[in-house]
């Protein structure tokens, strides 16, 4: 008993040396870098995320897991989720569009799930006067910043999910509109194509061409 | 970031929030490099799966979704790559040639660095099959509880109890044979 009291004194001994301040900052530096480079850009970190929970369960995996027969249900089930945040946005009424602070979590989700939906290929999620259209293109670049945009000539209104850099055609109140959307690396939406450019500056008209636009970066 | 806790801050992190991976890092590096250090019994070896931990978890942490404590997957991660350091550290002895250079590597494996202490525990220790090692690093090392580190290692409470004993029961034999 003597032994064992010894050997378990002797392993509670903290013997083990220090990482070292330097050591732990050149280790965590290092790890961050790594962390940065690996981060998911645009849309990826749903997909990730989603790729994450149906990994199956191993002893490191940080999601724990859900197993694969689960796939089709929890697929389903963002889907018809999506389908009910869209309709949301069609039965909204009034001339001015609506991009609450609170909305862009959920429009986040919308296009981050459709494009996870479609491989990337998401170029616009476009809701119109209660016809929800979803315009794909060539997969898009890794660091497209997501951006939504609301139109309204009138009563008619369009509510549009899509990435920076991308070309969007619209249809609303009997005009054909086609403009791209750009970010400028920050919190700035311009929006220009023909006779519309606009911008989201808070000195920039609210009214262009007819149409009250609004628009902002959806930081991800 | 200091204030937050291991769970806040890995969900930050799970988002892309590359300071709240940074201040887990930072917050745990010495605890892996401990731990490591225990499982390798060494210095070198117990950096490089340091390094190797937190270059993995920088890859896993997106997306993360909490299903336990953040330290308990932590010293998973942990004792997984201490694992396969450990194997693949013996493939290479296994290829090596060169006789003085294992005889090098052995001999700087038993040499504890700077706490040149109780080899023979240590040693010992190693002696430990793997399972039996780590329920003994976790439980009597580390002070967790038969519970805790049965969710570490991903076995039963009671296989943990009887890893423990067992451990036990060979070290003080093997202690009594070597004193």
């Amino acid at each position: 008993m003597q032994d064992e009291e010894k050997i378990i004194s002797l392993l509670r001994d903290e013997r083990a040396p220090a990482l070292g301040e330097d050591a732990t900052r050149r280790i965590a530096h290092a790890a961050t870098q790594e962390f940065i480079r690996t981060r998911p850009a645009a849309g990826g970190g749903f997909r990730q995320a989603l790729a994450g929970m149906l990994r199956p369960a191993n002893n490191d995996s940080g999601g724990g897991g859900l197993r694969a027969p689960v796939m089709a249900a929890l697929l389903l089930a963002i889907f018809v989720g999506s389908l009910a945040v869209l309709s949301h946005y069609r039965e909204m009424t009034g001339d001015r569009p609506q991009l609450a602070q609170d909305d862009a979590a959920r429009q986040k989700t919308i296009l981050a799930q459709f494009n996870a939906e479609f491989s990337g290929r998401v170029q616009a999620v476009i809701s119109t006067d209660g016809h929800m259209q979803i315009v794909l293109g060539k997969r898009q670049t890794a660091e497209a910043q997501p951006i939504a945009i609301s139109l309204a000539a009138g009563k008619r209104k369009v509510e549009i999910l899509s990435f920076s850099g991308e070309n969007v055609k619209v249809s609303l109140g009997g005009k054909e509109l086609s403009f791209e959307a750009l970010s400028d690396g920050g919190k700035g939406v311009i929006l220009t194509g023909g006779k519309l450019f606009w911008t989201n500056r808070a000195n920039s008209p609210q009214s262009v061409e007819g149409l009250k636009i609004r628009a902002k970066v959806l930081e991800m | 970031m200091k204030d937050l806790d291991d769970e806040t801050l890995a969900q930050r992190a799970g988002k892309g929030e590359a300071k709240a991976f940074e201040a887990l890092a930072l917050r745990h590096a010495d605890r892996v490099f401990r731990m490591a250090w225990k499982w390798c019994g060494n210095r070198a070896d117990a950096e490089d799966v340091t390094q190797e931990v937190f270059m993995k978890l920088a890859g896993k942490m997106h997306g993360y979704r909490p299903r336990g404590k953040f330290t308990t997957w932590l010293y998973q991660v942990t004792l997984n790559q201490a694992r396969d350091h450990h194997r693949a550290r013996k493939r290479r002895l296994r290829h090596e040639s060169d006789f003085t250079a294992q005889q090098a590597l052995l001999k700087d494996e038993g040499a504890n660095d700077e706490n040149a202490g109780p080899e023979k525990i240590a040693e010992m220790l190693h002696r430990l099959p793997e399972g039996e090692k780590e329920a003994v690093l976790l439980v009597v090392c580390d002070g967790m509880s038969h519970r805790e580190a049965a969710s570490v290692l991903g076995c039963a409470e009671k296989t943990v109890s009887w890893r423990v004993f067992s451990a036990k029961k060979k070290l003080t034999e093997w202690y009594g044979h070597a004193g």
